[in-house]
């Protein structure tokens, strides 16, 4: 959208700014936020069913035909996404044919690989120089979204053990159930702020669309922190035996990181991001209830805790402010 | 205040002005793209009263849970009844719209849930589930009224679309009100009783919004379009099972949805809402895509018209709506 009331903002900053060379064109302004979700979310689904009409029509089956199909959709979609300039038919058509082909490279490693663990890893590389080049911010977003949750799920899963093995009766210590959060979540936590900290000194830089998307992908990833990468985790996992499980301090870690992101968003004057930062802590509370291994009386005095701590630091902003 | 321009804006800015970092704060700063110490000491204690009293709140209700067995039914009932109690003096003490009471008749509001289940769950009352959510939803309204806060309004929405839902989903037959309306067993029309209200909630709190600024505080935009987006998406899932199995509903749920996505695109043109045609134009490539597969076979090359529809459908109406949105919006923002 742009308006008189944006151009002229845009002379007077320019006036500010004191440039010696005249104002420059207005670039085509991005799509209005929803109308760019429903393109995105169309472009997504369609990727999808192109990937699933296609291992319906041509069955393949080892690995070595899923990397033909990778190539065959990824390629091209990368390409069109490159050159597709500012017609919204390339920048579709680029984009599911970039998520058919990651979808088809992501089966292939993991034939290939044979085990999630290195599969997740391989994956979270591929994401993150798929987003790299990619130019669209869209397929950035996705790329880096899907980048950090494979990422926490590689971690994970190598530290602590993958959900479904029943076998695994140790619980780990507070110190590793910690540690483990940091290591998964910290890397994203600091370079989310760091990103957003540094927001001046790369603005004016080529990689400043990337850097965008990054902070979005991330804002999104953090708000949803947990339970993007195990959904399930305390409810159908596994039932409760008594036993005290450190892991169950997670929801409570990733409320905080969900805070942090929350943050980050207003700071932005994003406003999208910032209620959904909302609705992401209210689900972390929820998890939080649910999560097993700590009992219900430790929970309801950390909340409690917590609520006369956040009501103490109102009353605090208040008497300042007055 | 001017709008703030978009982050992409500043970039461009930046970028044609060659600046260095400590001309790209300035620029932010010029810009007021980032929030001052003020700014950010009112959003943190707004936040902090809200979350606070949630907090509390969500740990009166863990500390209720945990001790649910130990507790005899009466006295759960006095717990519940007491946090409720409490919620509702807080409330009178800090009225809305103070940060604090909002907080507090939203727990209330909560709390007046979970005692409805408890008062059911202790004396039998026989009473069928949505019957509960339906009692909270009207025993509730006066607790909207009194906060005058979306996220009450929002809470009230999520239990009065639960109770229809459950009545609609719940009800399998005999019902005088599936008679009244000519519904039979079909669960597409019955989608359509759940679709109607949100939609006529809409079209109401948009023509009172014109004329009546309170309504802003009860019901701001974003919760307007949420109830246009939950009525469109009943809708649309109606639709979409009629013409995938048209058995069940078939040709007169697709009229009657086609009969409200009309009026919710007339309404929509009328007072130039944007995000209602885009959500009536993803609605029309998903009922598209269910006439594909009604009439398309299933193991030739044909299913990648599935694809392609979407691709294509997606990439025209964006075509199309861009230049409209863009207008709608930048009329919107500058009056």
């Amino acid at each position: 959208m742009r308006t008189e009331a944006m151009e002229r903002e845009r002379q007077r900053l320019w006036q500010v700014l004191g440039a010696p060379t005249p104002l420059p064109a207005a670039a085509n302004a991005d799509p209005v936020w929803y109308l760019a979700l429903m393109l995105g979310a169309a472009a997504w689904f369609a990727g999808l069913l192109l990937m699933l009409v296609t291992a319906v029509i041509w069955s393949p089956s080892g690995e070595g035909d899923f990397l033909l199909l990778a190539l065959l959709w990824g390629v091209p979609g990368l390409l069109l996404l490159r050159v597709g300039g500012s017609g919204l038919f390339p920048a579709q058509l680029g984009l599911s044919l970039l998520i058919a082909g990651e979808c088809a490279a992501v089966i292939a490693i993991a034939l290939a690989l044979d085990e999630p663990e290195p599969t997740l890893l391989a994956s979270t590389m591929l994401f993150a120089v798929v987003a790299t080049i990619a130019a669209r911010p869209a397929a950035q977003v996705l790329n880096v979204l899907s980048a950090a949750v494979a990422w926490v799920l590689w971690l994970r899963w190598s530290l602590l053990g993958e959900p479904w093995d029943t076998a695994l009766e140790t619980r780990p210590a507070l110190g590793t159930a910690l540690g483990v959060w940091l290591l998964c979540w910290g890397p994203l936590l600091a370079l989310l702020l760091l990103i957003a900290g540094r927001e001046a000194r790369w603005m004016a830089t080529r990689p400043a669309g990337l850097l965008r998307a990054t902070l979005i992908a991330l804002i999104v990833a953090l708000a949803f922190a947990t339970p993007l990468t195990q959904p399930f985790d305390g409810l159908l996992t596994r039932e409760s035996d008594g036993s005290r499980d450190w892991l169950a301090l997670w929801p409570l870690l990733s409320l905080g990181a969900a805070g942090v992101a929350t943050a980050v968003a207003w700071q932005q004057r994003q406003h999208v991001l910032t209620g959904l930062c909302g609705a992401g802590l209210l689900v972390h509370v929820g998890h939080f209830y649910y999560a097993l291994g700590v009992s219900l009386i430790a929970k309801s005095v950390v909340m409690l805790l917590m609520g006369a701590g956040l009501l103490g630091l109102a009353l605090l902003l208040r008497e300042k402010r007055t | 205040m001017t709008r703030p321009l978009p982050r992409s804006d500043l970039d461009a800015l930046a970028q044609a002005a060659g600046l260095d970092a400590a001309a790209s704060a300035a620029l932010l700063a010029a810009a007021g793209a980032r929030p001052d110490a003020r700014e950010w000491r009112a959003a943190l204690q707004h936040f902090a009263s809200v979350a606070g009293v949630l907090a509390l709140g969500f740990g009166a209700v863990f500390f209720i849970a945990a001790n649910w067995s130990a507790l005899s039914p009466v006295g759960r009932l006095w717990l519940l009844q007491g946090l409720f109690v409490a919620a509702i003096g807080v409330a009178l003490w800090r009225p809305a719209p103070d940060p604090l009471g909002r907080g507090a008749l939203l727990l209330a509001f909560i709390g007046a849930g979970a005692l409805f289940a408890l008062f059911g769950q202790t004396f039998q009352t026989g009473a069928d589930v949505y019957e509960l959510f339906t009692l909270w939803a009207l025993l509730g309204l006066p607790l909207v009224a009194a906060a005058r806060w979306s996220a009450v309004t929002a809470a009230w929405l999520t239990v009065a679309n639960l109770a229809l839902a459950l009545f609609c989903g719940g009800r399998l037959t005999g019902h005088p009100l599936w008679l009244l309306f000519g519904v039979g067993d079909s669960w597409t029309l019955r989608l359509l009783l759940v679709m109607a209200p949100n939609l006529a909630l809409w079209a109401l709190a948009e023509w009172r919004a014109t004329v009546d600024p309170r309504v802003e505080a009860l019901a701001p935009r974003w919760l307007r379009r949420l109830l246009l987006l939950t009525g469109l998406g009943y809708g649309t899932a109606a639709a979409f099972t009629a013409i995938v199995d048209p058995d069940d509903g078939g040709t007169a749920t697709v009229l009657l949805v086609l009969l409200a996505a009309g009026l919710v695109a007339a309404l929509c043109v009328r007072i130039r809402e944007a995000l209602g045609l885009v959500a009536l134009v993803a609605s029309g490539i998903l009922l598209g895509l269910a006439v594909l597969i009604r009439v398309l076979d299933d193991h030739d090359l044909q299913l990648l018209l599935y694809p392609l529809w979407v691709l294509g459908a997606s990439a025209l109406a964006g075509t199309q709506l861009l230049p409209l949105v863009r207008r709608w919006e930048g009329d919107r923002h500058a009056d």
